[in-house]
């Protein structure tokens, strides 16, 4: 019988990440834990600091994505001083937002899912890297994507004073409208981006769509896993990234649930292990039932994949028809394959930039009342956004003064890390034995397992190497390590 | 659209940049900023010393135009007793594998800005200063890693006098 191991947290303060392989008496593996560095001690930091600084402070929480923290805690400022923001303000939020989005997955096409995405699985080691898509289109669509990139941050800069943590959420509404003399280059800005999301999908279809090897990849079992899906949808259920309800759908893909921000205590719990400091999210009423697939275990996904499969479809036409090509070409709702979150990315780059046309070109977009004063005495606010890789949560209670008393984050990531564990753990069972070859093989294929999902923690320090360190032990029954491999 | 500057083309800004890394929130993770912090103003025109915690390809941004640059950085080492504030080479940054943008390292960068022609700087150095805590949330370092602010800012300033010439010593 395998002895019991216990894999002790505390040594997980190495900026590294880790994957520990624990195989039985047989040789086969009996269970595998993927540990990242955590952030840790956010409700600590925030108690008694103002509410009003925490849009400006959660922007720093992650320097990738610092407008999802910053949107996130805009609202739940909204919410914390019961005011509702004028029209103008909304627009101009998830017009920001939008062009957020539409950045972000676009960068993620373009240099980094290669790999995974283009190259497939099985290339050899000098293929996987960055630039890999770029290496099949060329180099001159790079260029367009960083000098686009360096437009929209311009725009950025426009309304926020500054493209690096702007001063733009304000309880209530933003800082500063937009001036009408500005509006034609939000617009042409919004087309070109539009004209570029359709130009990424031909691209996918050329590359990806017409190589049955890549398709197969994609619907190959070691990546698929039959979890809950939440996502933000709008009034008709159509994916939204800055507003609206959460909505989970089961993995057969029926409605399951639908809450506010407010009532996201009443939805989701979080597990705890003793192996992590990450805690696990899970449907309440369906209840924690340990590391399982299925209609019975409530673990859920977040972020592309998971938007798009609780949803009914995309709020703009162009969207809505490569979604509809998604999902009938991978076999109908909901789509349980892990590789397919990157063609879900594209699909919401393009509802990102037909959305950013239509709040660019909104008339109301210029109105100079941009913010209803907050009059109201704080007690709690929460607020939701869908971040590029899942749906944020912000939760803060504060004393009559605004200052913070409690605070909670679930960041997209942790939405995502039972399924993420999951991912792990599959992969390793499928590939590893006691006498497993090739190291470099194996690494790769473990680490599709979760690249997938952009997992956001330590990102947000920047101790070297930039890139996460990797290490993956392999221990026998007894905890005895067998081999240890090393990605630096 | 417009592409990214040429390889070779004129400098738009400052030719030599000091960039501190760094999350100000993260306990250990500020050093960076408070080394770039203690060193601004003490340089003559054509440095510019600059804090970011911006990660991944948004260092482009910081990167282009330079003809040197010096990024000043933490780690954090296998034992934090006795570990010494260190130089490293770009080339032990790590190879350029990142396929996430929260993987993505000064490798990566690099590798982004020569194949596209973006004029990746000549010249990169790294100041890398030992951590004990970079992800706990706390605007204070650990002591013994703010003791070390000075050393490594005057760390810094060696490095720099190789390229311009550095006049007093820090007080």
């Amino acid at each position: 019988m395998a002895q019991r191991i216990t894999i002790d947290p505390i040594t997980r303060l190495e900026g590294h990440g880790k994957i520990e392989i624990f195989l039985d008496d047989a040789g086969k593996v009996s269970r595998a834990y993927f540990q990242i560095p955590e952030l840790r001690g956010f409700e600590q930091f925030a108690v008694g600091r103002p509410a009003e600084e925490m849009p400006q402070i959660t922007s720093r929480i992650c320097g990738v994505c610092p407008t999802a923290h910053h949107t996130a805690s805009t609202k739940a400022l909204d919410d914390l001083y019961q005011v509702d923001p004028p029209p103008v303000a909304k627009k101009l939020r998830e017009l920001i937002y939008s062009l957020f989005m539409f950045e972000d997955h676009a960068l993620h096409f373009y240099f980094l899912g290669g790999p995974d995405f283009v190259v497939g699985p099985k290339a050899p080691k000098a293929q996987r890297n960055i630039l890999g898509v770029l290496g099949v289109v060329g180099l001159e669509v790079g260029k367009r994507v960083i000098g686009m990139r360096k437009e929209l941050r311009d725009l950025i800069s426009l309304l926020g004073g500054k493209v690096i943590h702007p001063v733009f959420g304000l309880p209530g509404g933003v800082a500063k409208p937009m001036a009408p003399a500005d509006q034609p280059k939000f617009i042409e800005a919004a087309k070109r981006g539009v004209e570029f999301a359709l130009f990424t999908l031909s691209v996918f279809d050329q590359v990806v769509l017409k190589n049955k090897e890549y398709v197969d990849a994609i619907t190959s079992e070691m990546y698929t896993h039959r979890t809950y899906y939440m996502g933000l949808v709008d009034e008709k259920n159509q994916v939204n990234f800055y507003d609206g309800r959460v909505r989970v759908v089961d993995p057969q893909g029926k409605e399951y649930a639908k809450f506010t921000a407010r009532e996201y205590l009443e939805a989701i719990a979080e597990h705890v292990e003793p192996w992590t400091y990450v805690k696990f999210p899970y449907l309440k009423k369906i209840g924690w039932k340990g590391f399982l697939d299925g209609a019975d275990s409530g673990i859920y996904s977040v972020a592309p994949l998971a938007r798009l499969n609780a949803s009914d479809g995309m709020a703009t036409p162009r969207a809505q028809q490569a979604y509809e090509q998604l999902f009938a070409t991978l076999g109908g709702k909901p789509v349980h394959h892990t590789l397919a979150f990157h063609w879900a990315r594209i699909v919401e780059m393009i509802y990102a930039a037909e959305r950013f046309v239509e709040l660019a070109s909104d008339p109301e977009i210029v109105d100079p009342n941009v913010r209803t004063l907050p009059t109201a005495i704080p007690k709690v606010g929460m607020g939701v956004v869908e971040a590029p890789r899942g749906t944020l949560f912000h939760h803060y209670e504060t004393d009559a003064a605004g200052l913070i008393t409690k605070a909670n984050l679930i960041v997209a990531t942790q939405n995502n890390a039972a399924r993420i564990a999951l991912s792990v753990d599959k992969v390793a069972r499928a590939l590893i034995n006691a006498s497993t070859a090739n190291d470099d093989g194996l690494l790769n294929m473990v680490e599709m397992a979760f690249r997938a999902y952009d997992p956001c923690h330590a990102c947000a320090t920047h101790s070297l190497p930039g890139s996460m360190a990797l290490k993956v032990s392999i221990r026998d029954a007894a905890g005895n390590l067998l081999r240890e491999i090393r990605r630096q | 659209m417009s592409a990214g500057k040429a390889e070779g083309a004129k400098c738009p800004t400052a030719p030599v940049l000091i960039l501190g890394l760094g999350n100000e929130l993260l306990k250990d993770d500020a050093v960076g900023i408070r080394v770039a912090e203690r060193l601004q103003g003490t340089f003559p025109a054509g440095v510019e010393v600059r804090a970011t915690s911006l990660f991944g390809l948004a260092l482009l941004d910081e990167l282009i135009g330079r003809e040197k640059v010096l990024l000043i950085d933490s780690y954090v080492p296998e034992e934090f007793a006795g570990a010494e504030i260190q130089e490293r080479s770009l080339d032990e940054v790590g190879e350029a594998r990142a396929v996430c943008p929260h993987f993505v390292g000064l490798g990566e960068v690099r590798e982004v800005m020569r194949q596209l022609g973006l004029g990746f700087p000549p010249e990169v150095r790294i100041l890398a200063i030992p951590v004990s805590d970079p992800i706990t949330f706390s605007t204070e370092m650990t002591p013994a890693v703010a003791a070390r602010v000075a050393e490594a800012a005057e760390f810094a300033r060696r490095i720099v006098s190789e390229w311009v010439p550095v006049e007093k010593k820090l007080t």
